[in-house]
Order: C-alpha cells, then sequence, then structure tokens
C-alpha cells in the first residue's frame, strides 16, 4: 500500500507544505484518506475561487405557512396574510416584512418532502443529506464543505458552528473525514476555546518559548523527517496564526449601527458575526435560531420568533449582496422539518415532513425564484418535489463541488452525498 | 554505537544458548523471521534511554523519570532491557495500560448509556488482573446478555444499541479484523475477499439478537436477549430477484450445522415481556465457540495484529480492521506465526506483549540510516530473485481466482436448488405453527367446557341432594302442600339442571372431538414438516459440500492474493532500496554532465570574449570606409560646385562675346571692338580651359565616389560576416548555458526522486522492521505522560501512600507477601488514578478521534495546539512544584545541571552538547526569571514533537 507523505510527485513535493494544514498524517494505520494529497488537489480543481456556506438551522421546526409558502383564507391558513414580495407574483407571510424586500436574491424551495417527523433523524437528514444508519455515520455538510472547499487561509477553522450556548470546543461531526474537518463551536459568539496567550506571559516571552519549540522540532526532525511530525509542529503555527486573527471571531468589533440593523438579540449577534466570518474567508458558519417547535401557541410563537429572523436575515442577505459575496456565498434557510397544515386544538401546529419548505440565495442559485409547488392548502406537493438528498447534492453544486465525486477513506470510496440521488438542476444557474 | 553493538553480541549469545536447550522463543522466532527476509542484515538497535521511554510508553502509558533513566544507564547488566520489561510488566500500571487499550478498541469511546465507565473499566481490570486470555474475554464478551453474570460484559452489545447491523460491522471490525460494511447489499466492489454472504452470515447471528428491558433490583435495564435464528433470504442491490439464503457463519467460513425444531418448540425460555427468551439453540454462543476455538485464523491474527500495533507503531496488516488481500500484511509468514502461537499459548495477551518487547525489531533505532549505499547494493540481487518470482505467484494468484469463481457459482446453483425446498419447509412451518395455534385453541375451548362442565356440577349435585331430601321430606308429611310444591319445585330443578348438564357434557364431547381433529391436523402437518425436512437434507447436505469446496476455494484464494500483493510490496520496498544507489548514481553521473557543460559554457563564453576585438576592428573599417566614403562624397559635391559656376562664368561670356560681335557687325572696322572680341576670345579659351580642368576634377571626384562606395561595400559585408560569427558564439553561449540549467533542473528533479525514495524507504524499512516507526502518543498517554513529567502524578501517588500507610499499614510480614505487595500497588494506583481521571476527558476529546469512528489514526489540529499552548491546565501543571522537573532545572546551579534535569525529565535522555547550550542561553537571556524561564522551557519540550511521539 502506498504510503501518502511519498506519493511521488514532483507537484506534491512542492505543494507539502501548502497541504500539511490538512494532513491527518498516517500513524497507526494507512490513515487520514490514502489521497490526502491527489485528493486535495481534486478539491483545488473543484473550487478555484473561494466559496462560502453559510446555513440557518431554524431548530425546532419553522412553520412554512407562518414564512415562505402561506395559504391565507384556506382551512389550514392561520391568521395571518400574505404579503407582495420584491418579485412580482411571488407571496410569502406578512411575518417577514423585510425579508420580502429581499426577494430578488432568494430561491424558494417549497416542495420539499422528507417523510420524517422525528426530531434528531429529520435533523440528521438535513445537515447530512442521508439518513442515519446505526452501522454508517456520514459527515455534516459543514465537514463536507471544510475539505471540498479550499479554503483561503488554511489556518483558520473551515467548519464553524454559532450557538447561543456551547463549549467553544470541537464537535463530532466529520464521521469519517476526521477531526480536521469537525466543527468548531462558538458558543455565546465567544472566540475558540484557548486562543489568547495565557496571562502569565509576556508576548516576548510567549515568542522566546515558541521559538524554543521549533528549535527543538528541528533537531528531531533533522534525525528523521516525517509527515506526522511535521503536521504536528505545523499545528502549533496554525495556531499562533489563528492567535493573531482572534479578533475575526470578536462580533463587538462590528460597528454597533450594524449590530442595531441586525437586532440587539442573541441571533442578530450571531448572524452579524456569521458576516464577520464569510468575509474573513472561513468556509462554512452555521447559525442556529431557536426555538420553533411550536406545538402550543403557533402563532404567537411565529410572530415573535420570525419578526426576530425576518430583522437579521434580511439585513444579512442585504450585505452579503451589497458587499459582493452574493456571487460566492451559498445561503440555505432549513429546519429539521416544517409544521403541520392542522391547527391543534391548542392552536399549535406539530411535526411535519411531507409538504414544507427551505430557502437558499447566491452562488450558483437562481436569484428570486420559487421553486415547486404545494397544495391549496399545504397538504401535499404538487410539483417539483424535493428531499434531504436532492438538497444536500444541491448545496455542493451550488459551491461548484461536483457531488457524485467520492472521498477516499483507507481506500474506502464514500460519496460526498447519496449516490442514489442527484441535485436540482432548475434552480442551479 | 559501543553499547547497542555490544548488546546485540549479548542477546545473540543469549539467543544461542536458549536454542541448545529450549524450543526457540516467540521472539526468537520473530527475529530469525526478520532476519531471513531482510534486505538489510542486523539493522541498529536503539540506544538504550531511546529503549527505556518506548517500553515505558507502551508497558506503563508514561515516560520513564529522569532518575529510572539515570539508574537504566549506569546499570551494566546484558540483559538489562529484558529485566526492565519484565519491571514494567509487574506494575499496576501495566494492567491500566492494558484495560485502556481493551477499552478502546472494544468500544471506541461510545458514549456509556447502559454501563458506567467505572463499571465496565472495572470488569476489565478483573479480567486483566486475572491473566484471562483475550479467547475467554471475547467469548464472554460475545455472549454476555446484561442478566446473567456480570452485567458490564453487555455493553459492547448494550451501547451500540443492540443493532443487528452495528454489531455485525463492529464484531467483525475488532474482533475478526473484516470490516464488512460495504459488503452489506451486495459483495464488495473494492474487495474482492469480503463477499455478501460474510455480511448476511454474521448478521444472521447478530438479528437473532434483540434488547428487551428487565427488573434487575428495583429498576428496569436494557438486556440483550436472543430469538431462536431463522434463515434470513437476501438478495444482491445488484443481481435482484435471485434470493440466497443466509445462515449463520463465520467471515470465510462455513454455515453453522443447527439443530431443527419444530415451531414452539425452540425454547427453553419463550421470549415474553420483561423476559430474557433462551433458545434451545443460541447462534451467538455457537459463534463465540467458534471464533474463539483457536481454529479461526482470522480471530487469532487480528488480535496478535493489533497487539503488535500496539507495541510496534503500526500493525503487520496496516489498516487493523481491513485484512484482506489488498491490505496484505508486511509479512505473512510472520502474521501466521504469530497467529499461531498467540492462539496456542491461550490467548495470553500478557506473554504475548512480552514476547513482542523481547525482539529485536523492537529495540531497532528510529533515525535514518546514515549509509543506506552498501544495502542498496546487495538489495539489487535480492529484487532480482525477488521479481523472477512474480509471475509464478501471479499465475497462482489467477488460478486461485479462477477456482474460487467455480466454487463460488457451483455453490450458488446448490444454493438455488435449496432455495424453494427451505421455501416450502418455511411453508410447512408456517402451517404447523398455525396448525399448533389450532390445537390450542381447541384445548382451550376443550377446557373451558370441562370447566362449565365442573361449574355446573357444582350446582347440579347439591340440588339434586337437596331434591332428594326434599322428596323424603315431603314423604314423611305428606300433609304440608307447601314442603310437597317445594319438592316438586327441586325436582323439577334438578332435572333441568340434570339436562343442562348433560348439554355441557356433551359440549365437553364435541370440542374433544374438535381438539382431537386439530391435534390429527396437526401431525398431518407435522408429516408435511418432516417430508418438507427430507427434502431439504439432500440438498443441504449437497449445498454444504459446496460450501466446503467454497470455503476451500476462498482460503486458497485470500491467501494467494495476499501472498501475491505481500510479494509486490516486499519487490517495491526492495526497489526502493535498490533506487537508493540507482539515483545516487544518477546525480552522480548528472554532477558530471553538469561540470562538463559547465566546461562548455566556460569555453562558449571565452569564444564570445575572445571574438570582441574582431568585431571591434570591422566596425572600425567599415566606420573608416563609411567616413571615407563621406569624404568623398563631398569632394564631389564640391567639384561640381565649382564646375558649375565656371560653367557659369564660360556661358555668361560668351553671352558677352556674342553680343560684341553682334555690335560689330553694326560698326565694322572699330578697332577697339575688335580688340574687346580679341580679349573675349582670349579669356573665352582660358575660361574653357579652366572649365575643362573642372570637368575633369568632377569626374575624378566621381571615380573617388565609385571607389569608396566599393570599399565600404567591402567593409560592411566584412562586418556583416563577423556580426554573425559572433552571433553564432553568443548562441553557442546562450546554448551551453541553457544546457547547464537544464541539467541542474535535472539534478534537482533526481535529487527530489531521491529524497521522495528515501521518505517511501524509510516508511518501507518501519514496515519491514527494519527500522521503529512514530507512534503518536495516545489521548490518555498524553495525560498520564505529562502528568508524569510534570510530577502531578508522583504527587498525588505519594499522598495516596501516606494515606494508606496512615489508615492500613503493611505489616513487616506483609511486606515480604508479593501478593499482598501487589495488592497494595493496585491500591495505590487505583485511588491515584481515581483522583485524576477526571483530567482525563479534556485530552479525550481533544486528541482523540470522535465516538464509535477508529481510534486509531493520528491527526493534528489546531486546537490541540491551542490546548497545549494556551490552556490552563498545562500551563498550571508545568509551573515549578515540589521536586517536579520545572524546580530542578530553577534549583540547578549550573547549566548544564538544568539541562540535563530537563532533557532527563521530559525527553527521557541526556541533552547533546548543542541543547545544553541551548538551555543555558535561554536562562541567561532571562537573567532573574529563571522559574519563569524554566516553566517556558519544560512547556517547550512537552509541546514538541520529540514528545508527542513514541519513537
Amino acid at each position: 500500500m502506498k504510503v501518502p507523505y511519498a506519493c511521488g510527485s514532483q507537484e506534491h513535493l512542492l505543494a507539502r507544505r501548502g497541504f500539511l494544514g490538512t494532513v491527518a498524517a498516517g500513524a497507526g494505520a494507512v490513515v487520514g484518506g490514502l489521497n490526502v494529497f491527489s485528493e486535495s488537489q481534486a478539491m483545488a480543481e473543484l473550487a478555484s475561487e473561494q466559496k462560502r456556506v453559510v446555513v440557518f438551522n431554524m431548530h425546532g421546526g419553522l412553520s412554512q405557512l407562518e414564512s415562505w409558502d402561506p395559504k391565507p383564507g384556506t382551512d389550514t391558513g392561520g391568521p395571518f396574510r400574505a404579503i407582495p414580495t420584491s418579485v412580482p407574483g411571488i407571496h410569502i407571510s406578512e411575518l417577514l416584512p423585510l425579508t420580502a424586500q429581499q426577494m430578488q436574491h432568494l430561491c424558494l424551495v417549497r416542495g420539499v418532502n422528507t417523510s420524517e417527523d422525528d426530531h434528531g433523524k429529520g435533523a440528521y437528514m438535513m445537515l447530512h443529506g442521508r439518513r442515519q444508519t446505526p452501522a454508517s455515520d456520514y459527515p455534516t455538510l459543514g465537514a463536507v464543505v471544510a475539505r471540498t472547499v479550499t479554503p483561503a487561509d488554511p489556518s483558520l477553522p473551515g467548519h464553524i458552528v454559532v450557538t447561543p450556548g456551547g463549549s467553544g470546543g470541537r464537535g463530532n461531526d466529520a464521521a469519517y473525514l476526521g477531526p480536521r474537518y469537525s466543527s468548531i463551536t462558538l458558543g455565546n459568539g465567544q472566540p475558540p476555546q484557548n486562543t489568547e496567550r495565557p496571562g502569565a506571559l509576556t508576548p516576548e516571552s510567549d515568542a522566546a518559548r515558541h521559538d524554543f519549540r521549533r528549535k527543538i522540532n528541528e533537531r528531531f526532525l533533522n534525525r528523521r523527517r516525517t509527515a506526522v511530525a511535521d503536521a504536528y509542529a505545523y499545528s502549533y503555527e496554525q495556531a499562533l496564526s489563528l492567535m493573531q486573527k482572534r479578533e475575526i471571531f470578536d462580533v463587538s468589533k462590528e460597528p454597533a449601527a450594524d449590530l442595531e440593523r441586525y437586532g440587539t438579540h442573541d441571533f442578530g449577534r450571531m448572524t452579524l458575526l456569521a458576516r464577520r466570518l464569510l468575509e474573513n474567508d472561513i468556509s462554512f458558519v452555521q447559525v442556529s435560531h431557536s426555538n420553533y417547535d411550536t406545538h402550543n401557541e403557533n402563532f404567537n410563537f411565529h410572530l415573535e420568533q420570525v419578526a426576530e429572523f425576518d430583522r437579521s436575515f434580511s439585513a444579512f442577505v442585504a450585505d452579503i449582496a451589497a458587499r459582493g459575496m452574493l456571487d460566492s456565498t451559498l445561503i440555505v434557510v432549513l429546519s429539521e422539518f416544517g409544521r403541520t397544515p392542522n391547527i391543534n386544538q391548542y392552536y399549535g401546529r406539530d411535526h411535519w415532513s411531507r409538504a414544507w419548505s427551505v430557502v437558499m440565495a447566491g452562488s450558483r442559485v437562481a436569484r428570486g425564484a420559487a421553486y415547486g409547488k404545494t397544495n391549496a392548502n399545504g397538504t401535499a406537493v404538487e410539483d417539483g418535489q424535493v428531499d434531504h438528498a436532492n438538497l444536500f447534492h444541491t448545496y455542493l453544486q451550488a459551491v461548484a463541488v461536483d457531488s457524485s465525486n467520492s472521498f477516499d477513506i483507507n481506500g474506502r470510496e464514500l460519496p460526498f452525498a447519496d449516490p442514489s440521488s442527484h441535485g436540482i438542476p432548475e434552480i442551479l444557474t | 554505537m559501543t553499547r547497542p553493538l555490544l548488546f546485540v553480541v549479548c542477546l545473540q549469545l543469549l539467543a544461542g544458548s536458549l536454542l541448545a536447550a529450549d524450543p526457540p522463543t516467540l521472539h526468537d522466532e520473530i527475529d530469525a523471521v526478520f532476519r531471513s527476509q531482510s534486505a538489510m542484515q542486523e539493522p541498529p538497535l536503539c540506544s538504550d534511554s531511546e529503549f527505556l521511554r518506548r517500553a515505558s510508553l507502551d508497558l506503563n502509558g508514561v515516560p520513564p523519570t529522569a532518575d529510572e533513566v539515570r539508574a537504566f544507564l549506569a546499570d551494566e547488566s546484558p540483559d538489562k532491557r529484558a529485566k526492565m520489561v519484565d519491571h514494567l510488566m509487574a506494575s499496576p500500571r501495566f494492567e491500566r495500560r492494558l484495560v485502556e487499550f481493551l477499552d478502546v478498541m472494544l468500544m471506541e469511546r461510545r458514549a456509556n448509556s447502559n454501563i458506567t465507565q467505572d463499571e465496565w473499566v472495572a470488569w476489565l481490570q478483573k479480567r486483566v488482573q486475572e491473566k484471562k486470555g483475550w479467547n475467554e474475554l471475547a467469548r464472554e464478551l460475545l455472549t454476555a446478555n446484561g442478566a446473567d453474570g456480570e452485567r458490564a460484559a453487555a455493553r459492547f452489545y448494550l451501547d451500540r444499541g443492540s443493532d443487528p447491523h452495528l454489531l455485525t460491522r463492529d464484531v467483525g471490525r475488532i474482533f475478526l479484523g473484516r470490516d464488512l460494511q460495504c459488503a452489506q447489499c451486495h459483495d464488495h466492489p473494492l474487495i474482492s475477499d469480503y463477499l455478501m454472504l460474510d455480511y448476511q452470515g454474521m448478521l444472521a447471528v447478530f438479528s437473532a439478537g434483540y434488547e428487551v428491558k428487565v427488573k434487575q433490583g428495583d429498576k428496569e435495564v436494557n438486556c440483550y436477549a436472543e430469538h431462536a435464528g431463522s434463515d434470513l433470504q437476501f438478495e444482491s442491490v445488484f443481481f435482484k430477484g435471485t434470493p440466497h439464503l443466509s445462515s449463520a457463519r463465520l467471515f470465510g467460513g462455513a454455515e453453522f450445522q443447527e439443530p431443527f425444531f419444530l415451531p414452539g418448540d425452540e425454547y427453553s425460555v419463550a421470549p415474553a415481556d420483561k423476559t430474557i427468551a433462551v433458545p434451545k439453540h443460541s447462534r451467538r454462543q455457537q459463534f463465540a465457540d467458534a471464533a474463539t476455538s483457536g481454529q479461526i485464523h482470522e480471530f487469532n491474527e487480528n488480535m496478535a495484529n493489533r497487539l503488535w500495533a500496539f507495541m510496534m507503531g503500526e500493525g503487520l496488516v496496516p489498516v487493523l480492521d481491513v485484512h484482506q488481500s489488498e491490505n496484505p500484511p508486511s509479512n505473512l509468514e510472520l502474521l501466521q506465526l504469530a497467529g499461531q502461537r498467540f492462539a496456542a499459548t491461550n490467548f495470553d495477551m500478557r506473554n504475548f506483549l512480552r514476547e513482542l518487547a523481547l525482539t529485536r525489531v523492537y529495540q531497532r533505532a528510529w533515525d535514518a540510516p546514515s549509509d543506506l549505499m552498501p544495502h542498496s547494493v546487495t538489495a539489487s540481487e535480492l529484487l532480482a530473485s525477488a521479481q523472477s518470482e512474480t509471475a509464478a505467484i501471479e499465475q497462482a494468484a489467477t488460478q486461485a481466482d479462477a477456482a474460487l469463481s467455480t466454487a463460488l457459482s457451483q455453490f450458488y446453483e446448490a444454493e438455488a436448488q435449496l432455495v424453494p425446498a427451505v421455501k416450502e419447509l418455511q411453508d410447512t412451518r408456517t402451517k404447523y405453527a398455525d396448525q399448533s395455534k389450532k390445537v390450542a385453541e381447541a384445548l382451550t375451548a376443550v377446557q373451558k367446557a370441562e370447566g362449565d362442565v365442573s361449574a355446573k356440577q357444582a350446582i347440579v349435585t347439591p340440588v339434586a341432594e337437596a331434591s332428594d331430601k326434599a322428596k323424603v321430606a315431603a314423604e314423611k308429611l305428606p300433609e304440608d302442600k307447601e314442603l310437597a310444591a317445594a319438592a316438586a319445585t327441586f325436582a323439577q330443578r334438578a332435572t333441568q339442571l340434570a339436562a343442562e348438564l348433560e348439554q355441557l357434557q356433551a359440549a365437553v364431547n364435541e370440542k374433544k372431538t374438535a381438539h382431537t381433529a386439530t391435534v390429527e391436523a396437526q401431525n398431518a402437518v407435522k408429516v408435511e414438516v418432516e417430508m418438507a425436512l427430507a427434502k431439504v437434507k439432500p440438498l443441504r447436505d449437497a449445498l454444504q459440500q459446496k460450501d466446503a469446496a467454497l470455503v476451500a476455494a476462498r482460503q486458497a484464494s485470500i491467501r494467494t492474493n495476499t501472498k501475491l500483493n505481500s510479494h509486490l510490496q516486499r519487490v517495491e520496498a526492495l526497489q526502493q532500496l535498490v533506487n537508493v544507489k540507482v539515483i545516487r548514481d544518477q546525480i552522480a553521473a548528472q554532477q558530471q554532465t553538469i561540470q562538463n557543460e559547465r566546461q562548455d559554457l566556460v569555453l562558449a563564453q571565452a569564444n564570445v570574449t575572445d571574438y570582441a576585438a574582431t568585431v571591434t576592428t570591422a566596425q572600425n573599417n567599415q566606420a573608416t570606409a563609411q567616413q571615407a566614403m563621406q569624404t568623398a562624397a563631398a569632394q564631389l559635391t564640391a567639384a561640381e560646385t565649382q564646375h558649375a559656376e565656371q560653367l557659369k562664368k564660360v556661358q555668361t561670356l560668351t553671352v558677352a562675346l556674342t553680343s560684341t560681335e553682334a555690335v560689330q557687325q553694326q560698326l565694322p572696322g572699330d578697332e577697339l571692338i575688335g580688340d574687346a572680341i580679341a580679349k573675349l576670345k582670349e579669356r573665352s579659351t582660358t575660361l574653357n580651359e579652366t572649365l575643362g580642368q573642372r570637368a575633369t576634377e568632377v569626374e575624378q571626384a566621381k571615380n573617388q565616389v565609385t571607389e569608396s562606395e566599393k570599399q565600404l561595400a567591402a567593409a560592411t559585408t566584412a562586418m556583416q560576416q563577423v556580426l554573425q560569427e559572433r552571433d553564432q558564439r553568443v548562441k553557442a553561449q546562450q546554448d551551453a548555458q541553457t544546457r547547464v540549467d537544464g541539467a541542474v533542473g535535472q539534478l534537482a528533479t533526481l535529487e527530489s526522486n531521491e529524497t521522495q525514495n528515501h521518505e517511501a524507504l524509510l516508511k518501507s524499512l518501519s514496515r519491514r522492521a527494519v527500522l521503529s516507526d512514530l507512534q503518536p502518543l495516545t489521548a490518555e498517554q498524553m495525560c498520564w505522560s505529562i502528568f508524569e513529567v510534570t510530577g502531578v502524578y508522583e504527587r498525588y501517588r505519594a499522598g495516596e501512600i501516606a494515606e494508606l500507610d496512615k489508615a492500613s499499614p503493611l505489616s513487616d510480614e506483609a511486606k515480604q507477601d508479593p501478593a499482598q505487595v501487589l495488592a497494595r500497588e493496585r491500591e495505590i494506583e487505583r485511588r491515584t488514578y481515581e483522583k485524576l481521571k477526571g483530567n482525563l476527558g479534556v485530552f479525550i476529546t481533544t486528541f482523540a478521534a470522535g465516538a464509535g469512528q477508529p481510534q486509531d489514526e493520528f491527526f493534528a489540529t489546531v486546537d490541540q495546539a491551542l490546548f497545549t499552548a494556551n490552556g490552563g491546565p498545562i500551563q498550571s501543571w508545568v509551573a515549578p512544584a515540589a521536586g517536579n522537573v520545572t524546580e530542578r532545572v530553577v534549583k540547578a546551579e549550573a547549566p548544564e545541571q538544568a539541562a540535563e534535569e530537563l532533557y532527563l525529565g521530559v525527553f527521557s535522555r541526556m541533552p547533546t552538547p548543542e541543547e545544553t547550550q541551548d538551555v543555558a542561553a535561554y536562562l541567561a537571556s532571562r537573567g532573574d526569571q529563571k522559574p519563569a524561564a524554566a516553566q517556558e522551557l519544560v512547556w517547550s519540550l512537552i509541546s514538541s514533537a520529540e514528545f508527542r511521539f513514541k519513537h
């Protein structure tokens, strides 16, 4: 079996330093993907322009009827009206007046049918593009993007999850892609853990001890150079580089006026942080908005929650477009599922995966479009039905990744996305 | 170098003396196999300090202390390495290390949903302390149900959610070294060794398992019970419509023989709510017994390979859970030997690890060999000989594959014959089960009718008795009408009841008849079942024959393909070794070429330089000719001007003469006029003469110009020739430069080839046990090693010892009893572990792969570096404290002493003079901040690659 470090071509040797950041190099086993190098190169060919993905995860299950696919005046429509948007002919819920003004950038996918009404399973499917099976775990969208979309700056984490709580540490969501592509959680909008120099050290003494460390490593590597030792030594240089860029994660560096526009609530702050991260070339950012699981008082909850979302999201979309980033940034708004057309006795709506909506924008996604259609009272998809796997393919294709490609993990070919499914060509330009 | 060499001699003497008396030990056998196949005779061994660090990390999970290193270096006994191995293995920390290894291997850091980590670790620890063999441990794990015996053993099943597919995959990976996941729905597309029937055969075992809640004490817990197995049918997603049978089987083995039970007769305890069903035949038991019997080389070699990787850094089969011919062992013979000997010693893990630790292979040096050239030379012969074998091995593999293909199609043919019969048997079984249900229903009806009779009887009897008695009483008191009426009523009721009873009895008989009918029908179905069974039997026997042939063909195919790939890898490795000289020679030749080309370049440059004068002369000549040409042209112009001026004078005079002659005609004879004419004529003559002269001068100047033109043309031609020559010489120089550049570029390519070949070769040499390899410390090793070198562990340990000595001191007598001493050591280790284990979590989340992922892959991520660089815990542990390395560095008066403490304390070796200088310079640069400086130095060493890896 070939050793990845000595794969024998000139380009690989030359490019070695650049790749060290992504090497999960072999030690115990033949590890981290036999084709670490050739694969990275393939990736470079796939996405030469820096692409980015941001996912807004509407935790708990956003009601499509109170957002993207309103059915006013029907038995299932609830109390809210539909309003016109900046795109003639497309109407969305009156709870999204600001977002309605950004419709020229958005693409509504209204025919989503995922047939899974369990929170955990639905969330897994939407973020992994496949059903969870006990014997095989798949990497999340963020890990796949971090691995397939070549980052402009390899010292920055490629997969960030912004949550209201959280540890600030590494997640376990990259499956066979390995911890290099696992999410780093920014809890409470705090920068990643341990990115501050210990208080007891002066900058000079910190520099001195790192110099001494480098000297020791150099001596050790001179005894015998190996990929694993190289990669380990290099991880400290990446760490120092990240420490210097710590401000990237500090949303308080953004102008106060922007925070005012986004809203001074958690979600506003997190969305503004997402903008900051994307501007600094982080490949993948996921922001959660909690909690839409409105079995009771669906309408009151949505009135409040969707208003919060509307403000932050519309400002975000407008900014990304105004800053010329929309062509390289895929924006996704998803949930684990939608909510029942039927209104229960507690004025709530329950779990519903048969006919709901996902929103995309940017990169190769069609602008100002609505794809797919539900029937008059929203109880079934009439046209353009898609599921989690179609969407997953589409996300990747939208950022110029060939979703039919496979990872090579220890000689096992593992497809980027469900090989029995495909993307939605109708909404890709 | 003298020490290892001396040691080599000693070991050989030792080996020699052993050979004379006893059968060879496993470590000698291993070394012998390597020696017979190695392209490098007697590769160098590592230094004593490197050996000590390596063995301590492997066997105790931590590096040695500075004092241990000092003592070991000072020890001059020839067998000190072997003694050290035994010393380390006697420590409770060895047991801890083995427990951690087993825990991580078996559970891959999955969440503790059913069994707490403490219970699980305690269970493993008990097994390790009891020195249970791997076979026993595996059997216990594979047959556990969480209710009988110790519940913790069921963690393997329960904390995988008892999912049959996950268990099929993980039992395959962890116990048999085969990840069959991709053979779940079709024969493996990439790994020809793995068939769908392997997956389905294991699934047939684990799909019989199921989770059931059972009351234990005052709570309900999950247990892993088992149904009676059934023949699953499956079809490949590639070839739909062809059903297969999946009988239970081990990877690569024949289907298990199972007893036949009629429906309803399969269980000793039937499945029920909150009950652990017990089938009369347990597939799981059969699977566990077969796997651990010592006869299954996959089971034996899997663990031997994992233990090999535990010690050597990489398994003989590098990807531990994908044993297959495309991932061949680096040494096939050795893998087989290791598997057999491991099984033959009753799967004794300690003994096996000890044998590995005693091999010379384990003691190989890690450093790149200084000179590979002599080995490269000897390798060419080996390579030629190996290459000459390739064709034959390839042919054998092709033949084996063809035989397998035949065996497989014959097997499937036989299976196709059997499938309808099995289907029929299943149908009759279903029918029998239905009929059994009817029998049971009929029996229930009989029982109910009999119950009705008894109930009625209970009324009939007293009423009849009362009626008789009333009759007697009425007879005795004939007058009493009321009594007579009552007696009549009784009699009437008694008669009525008797009639009712009779009806009920009739019903009983009816039900009994019905029951008998169902029993008869059942017996008839039973005959059908037996007939179906009889029909199945010969077909099944036929299939089993084909199955046996298939098993043999598969083993042969896997063996020959493994041999082929193993051979090809050996050829590749030899080629790499041969390439050392080939590339070096190419480089030398290329350097010569460069030298030659450079000489040519110098000559060409001289040619250009030397010609410069010629160019200048030609250019000057041309310039001179140009100048002459210009002069001549100027002279011509001047002559022509003068000629023109003269001509003008002549013409003017001619006009004057003509006019005067005209006057003379009008004044003939006028003397004055005549004189004037004469004078004018005279002047005209002289002027014309001058004009003639001027014309001649013009002619001459013209000739001069023509001449100059010729000369200029000649000079220009000459110059052009010279320039052409110069251009040729310049081009020759440029060509020479290009050749030099090209040759230098080729040299760079060759040198880069050499680097790559070198790296690949070192990796191959590590794989072939000529060199040792780097092995990253596990999360646990990182944690305990940092605690060890920073003195944290010792501080806590001392505290526990003091507490124990106070609470329950060992008597002098007890101190002489090895059992009691060991028990005390274990107690101290356990208590210290308990105090510190809370810190493990952060190391596991930082340095270990995610839960449920393979745990043997190295990765270096930014968050690890950030944790080590800036995390609070490590900063606090490297602070000076109670005699730890930082404090010893601070207290050292001379910088040499500080450097020694630092390097012995963290790297377990003496510093080199340069390193000592570095330490001295660092401390000096920090003046009076020595404690801070010492702390920074300790941190630098801990965060270095030398600490992060075992080498």
